[in-house]
């Protein structure tokens, strides 16, 4: 690695993520020595974000569910490959994204959307609360609808927009990791950032106070 | 449903509304089923046979940050390597040639008597009888080095093989405008004759459209031609000489004024020839009539 990305990773990657990612490369040199089953705990522990990423992307649950598979298989099948030159997170999150954005190139007139349900937690529930009063059936019928809007909303932006949208503001990923996964500069991230929440902004405007 | 019921009572930002989108999530049991097909998928991309340019560009990608470079060593050793086998067209300059080199050799048979067991050795010719690749520059290809060479070593068999060439050698042309070339395959052709000489046989022997086209244009059967193209034409020359003369007595040594006169003494010896004059005049010592 350039000894301009080791200082920028060290002086941005948070200590849990370093500690992260120590631990994984721990389990990838162990599956790399032959203990195939050390790999289930790393598609244990990042399975549903990787179909987090997958699901937001191609807003499919079914190709989604393809996707994800896939993207650990690849892993599996190039983890001698892997040199720990990045963290391994990182490493699995650009299959995925690669794998992704193949897919959707290739599917790019062929949209169908189902979705998951949104599961009423501590914070989703009192945006919920927020934005309705409905009760019962009512609600339910709220809620598909504004997961309809946000997802129509999502898939007008382009590809690169919806892709820093979700791994930021959805997945929680800093812009350094953004930038190491997409390959291109902070800058870039950051730019994309503001110009999609700006197209978001404007298409959920009624949704918003 | 439709809009217009929408009244959001409170601040809502758009980082709110994406965090739902967080908590879109499957359900237990979908990763029971995730879980089993990604063990059938892990099994089959086991026991799955790779094709070796995914071995080639697998072992690529190991090289990481060498890529470049090697890249660049192998596109320059690839230049390298058509430069060195490329052969320039005739007439573009080369470098000087080694003396050795095969266009300054032949092959030549040597046996003591025709019907010695004949081997093939390479000889090289003299220096002057070399063409440097500088003559050939020039496009001077032909050279005056005498063939006593070849002549010395299979004379017969040359023109058993080469009958044009056979020709050339038994007229003891001193100078012949012949490239090292021809006298090579000649040569090479002559000693083949000695050891194999059903194959020079096959190999000579003119084929398919050769053998259909070629015998009238071979240099040995061009005078035959003449007597054969005569005697087509002879009919049609007596049936014009016929036709000339009323008695077919032609002469076609008399010269025009014996011509005319014996004309004239044909017309006059006709009845009536008289009323057809036009205009008859004397003058002097000689009569002209006009019909």
């Amino acid at each position: 690695m350039d000894l301009t990305k080791v200082i920028s990773k060290t002086l941005t990657t948070t200590p849990e993520r370093q500690q992260e990612a120590d631990a994984d490369w721990v389990v990838v040199k162990k599956v790399q020595a032959g203990d195939v089953a050390a790999f289930d705990k790393l598609i244990l522990k990042y399975r549903e974000r990787v179909y987090s990423i997958i699901y937001n992307l191609c807003a499919n649950r079914e190709d989604a569910a393809d996707l994800t598979q896939g993207t650990f298989i690849k892993a599996f099948q190039s983890i001698n490959r892997f040199q720990g030159q990045s963290s391994f997170f990182t490493w699995l999150y650009r299959i995925a994204v690669n794998a992704t954005l193949t897919h959707l190139r290739k599917n790019k007139l062929r949209t169908f959307f189902s979705f998951e349900r949104i599961t009423e937690e501590d914070k989703s529930s009192e945006i919920l609360e927020a934005l309705t009063d409905k009760t019962g059936a009512d609600r339910e019928v709220f809620v598909k609808e504004l997961q309809e809007k946000l997802n129509e909303a999502l898939q007008k932006l382009s590809i690169n927009h919806r892709m820093v949208v979700t791994l930021f503001e959805i997945d929680g990923l800093s812009h350094n990791e953004i930038a190491e996964i997409m390959s291109c500069s902070v800058g870039t991230v950051r730019s994309r950032l503001h110009y999609a929440k700006q197209l978001l902004q404007a298409d959920l405007q009624s949704y918003l106070r | 449903m439709s809009d217009h019921q929408f009244n959001p009572p409170s601040r809502v930002t758009l980082e709110d509304l994406l965090h739902l989108k967080r908590a879109e999530r499957p359900p237990p049991e979908f990763w029971a089923e995730f879980e089993r097909e990604l063990r059938k998928k892990q099994l089959a991309a086991l026991v799955e046979r790779k094709s070796w340019w995914h071995e080639l560009a697998a072992a690529y990608s190991r090289f990481g940050r060498m890529r470049l470079p090697l890249g660049a060593i192998a596109v320059l050793a690839l230049m390298f390597l058509s430069f060195r086998y490329y052969s320039p067209p005739r007439g573009e300059p080369q470098g000087i040639a080694d003396g050795n080199s095969p266009a300054n050799q032949a092959v030549v048979l040597t046996a003591a008597q025709p019907h010695d067991n004949a081997r093939l050795v390479t000889v090289t010719p003299p220096a002057h009888e070399r063409m440097p690749d500088a003559q050939a520059a020039a496009g001077s290809l032909h050279t005056t080095a005498p063939v006593a060479e070849v002549s010395q070593a299979a004379p017969g068999q040359v023109s058993m093989v080469i009958p044009w060439l056979g020709d050339v050698l038994e007229n003891g042309a001193g100078t012949v405008e012949l490239t090292p070339s021809a006298r090579t395959i000649a040569v090479n052709l002559a000693a083949v004759a000695v050891i194999e000489p059903e194959l020079v046989d096959a190999v000579a022997r003119p084929r398919g459209f050769e053998e259909r086209a070629m015998p009238a244009v071979r240099p040995r059967h061009t005078a035959e031609v003449l007597p054969t193209a005569a005697a087509v034409t002879e009919p049609r020359r007596a049936r014009l000489l016929a036709s000339l003369g009323s008695a077919g007595t032609y002469a076609p040594e008399l010269s025009a004024p014996e011509h005319a006169t014996r004309s004239v003494n044909r017309y006059l010896a006709q009845d009536g020839w008289d009323r057809s004059i036009s205009r008859l005049e004397a003058e002097g010592d000689h009569l002209s009539i006009k019909f």
